[in-house]
Parts: structure tokens; sequence; C-alpha cells
């Protein structure tokens, strides 16, 4: 597989990038907050 | 018009992987916690790994069917949005066109199809413009003229065209690529 240079992203500018590495954070970010509601809403 | 996402293959299909990596990690931490008795927590942690999975998966069919295969080239924030200040008159299309014969026709073909005379020594190949055109506003357009484009052969025109030239070429590209001209 041929994965993008780091150079086409300095071409396609930084805000490409920070959506292109920043969103699978967010992604972790918010499954992991959904899961952890899950275990605060469990009755005791 | 063709839809097609704003960034190209190689980088969607980067986003992938790092979706996919992500859901290995909830995968792993769900069966962690589901053995270390934090059902509730676990079982979303996997149901997260499972819509990681679905997303990852939806951004691969997207890389190979909407995604385009070259990067966008560089245009600064500036310049994005620039109007063009050539009225789209019959007299304009007509500079343009001649502009176009006269200087692009060579690379990019007369009819700017990306197979002039030069094109088969040049990698990249020119883009084929009836195709490219219709996909950026007018701003991208004269900035790659303008400023030619970085990694091919595309050389910089504002020196050797005036404002007014390279936004008629950009009329007479524009008619050509909606097959009126």
């Amino acid at each position: 597989m041929n994965f993008t240079p780091i150079e086409a992203h300095i071409i396609q500018g930084p805000l490409d990038a920070l959506i292109e590495f920043g969103m699978p954070l967010v992604i972790l970010g918010v499954l992991w907050w959904w899961a952890r509601r899950a275990e605060k809403k469990e009755p005791k | 018009m063709t839809f097609s996402l704003p960034w190209p293959r190689d980088s969607v299909l980067t986003f992938a992987l790092e979706v996919a990596i992500v859901a290995g990690v909830l995968l792993v931490a769900g069966i962690a916690m589901r053995r270390r008795g934090r059902r509730p927590f676990g079982t979303r942690l996997l149901a997260g790994s499972g819509i990681a999975g679905g997303i990852c998966g939806l951004a691969v069919v997207a890389a190979f069917t909407v995604a385009p295969t070259l990067p966008t080239p560089f245009v600064p924030i500036t310049e994005q949005f620039l109007q063009n200040p050539v009225s789209n008159t019959p007299e304009n299309i007509q500079a343009g066109r001649a502009v176009f014969q006269q200087s692009c026709a060579l690379c990019h073909g007369p009819q700017g199809r990306g197979d002039g005379v030069a094109a088969l020594a040049m990698n990249p190949r020119p883009v084929n413009l009836q195709l490219h055109v219709p996909q950026h506003p007018d701003g991208f357009l004269h900035y790659w003229i303008s400023d030619g484009v970085a990694g091919t052969q595309m050389p910089a025109w504002k020196g050797q065209l005036s404002e007014t030239q390279i936004w008629q070429v950009i009329r007479y590209l524009r008619e050509l690529a909606a097959g009126r001209s």
C-alpha cells in the first residue's frame, strides 16, 4: 500500500494534516467517553 | 458534476489505517475490561471497536470510489476565494482561447485533455483540464497558473502573462470544461 508521504500533507496544508491525524484521536476519545458513561450509569 | 472528496486516496487510506488501530485498541481494552469484571464498560468498548471498524470500512470504500488519486496542490488561503474580475463575454473567452492555444496547448493539448505534444515526456503528465477545472474554484486555478505547481513542470506564468490574460484563460477553461467551446 502506498501511503501519503509527509510532503503531501505539507502541500495540502496543515488543516488537512490536522484532520487526518486528529480525527482518529477524536473518534477514540468520543468512543472511550461513551463507554465510560455506561459504567457510571450502571446501578450499584 | 461528479462528487469527490477534498482528500486524496492515500490520505483517506492513511486515515482508515489509523481508525483501524483505534478499533484494535478499543477491542483489546474491551476484552481486558470484561475480564476484570467491568462488563458495561468492556461491552461498550467492544461496541465502540465495531463502530470504529465500520468507519474504517467506509473510509476504505470512499478511498477507492470518491477520493481523487492526486493531492490538491497547495493554494494560500488568501488566494482561494479570489473572484474572476474579467467578465464572462465572448471577447474575453476568445482572448483566453488565443492565450491558451499559444501558451498552454503544447502540454495540456489543444482541447485541454492533457495530451499535448510535450506531454509524453513529462512525469507527472499534465492534467486533463476538462476533468479537473470543474473541481476547483477560480482562485485555485489563478494561483496554479500564476505561480506554477511544485513537483510538476507547470511553470509560473505571472511574469509572462498579464493578470487579465490569466483570468481570460480561466474564463476560456470554464467554457472548455463545460463543453461550450
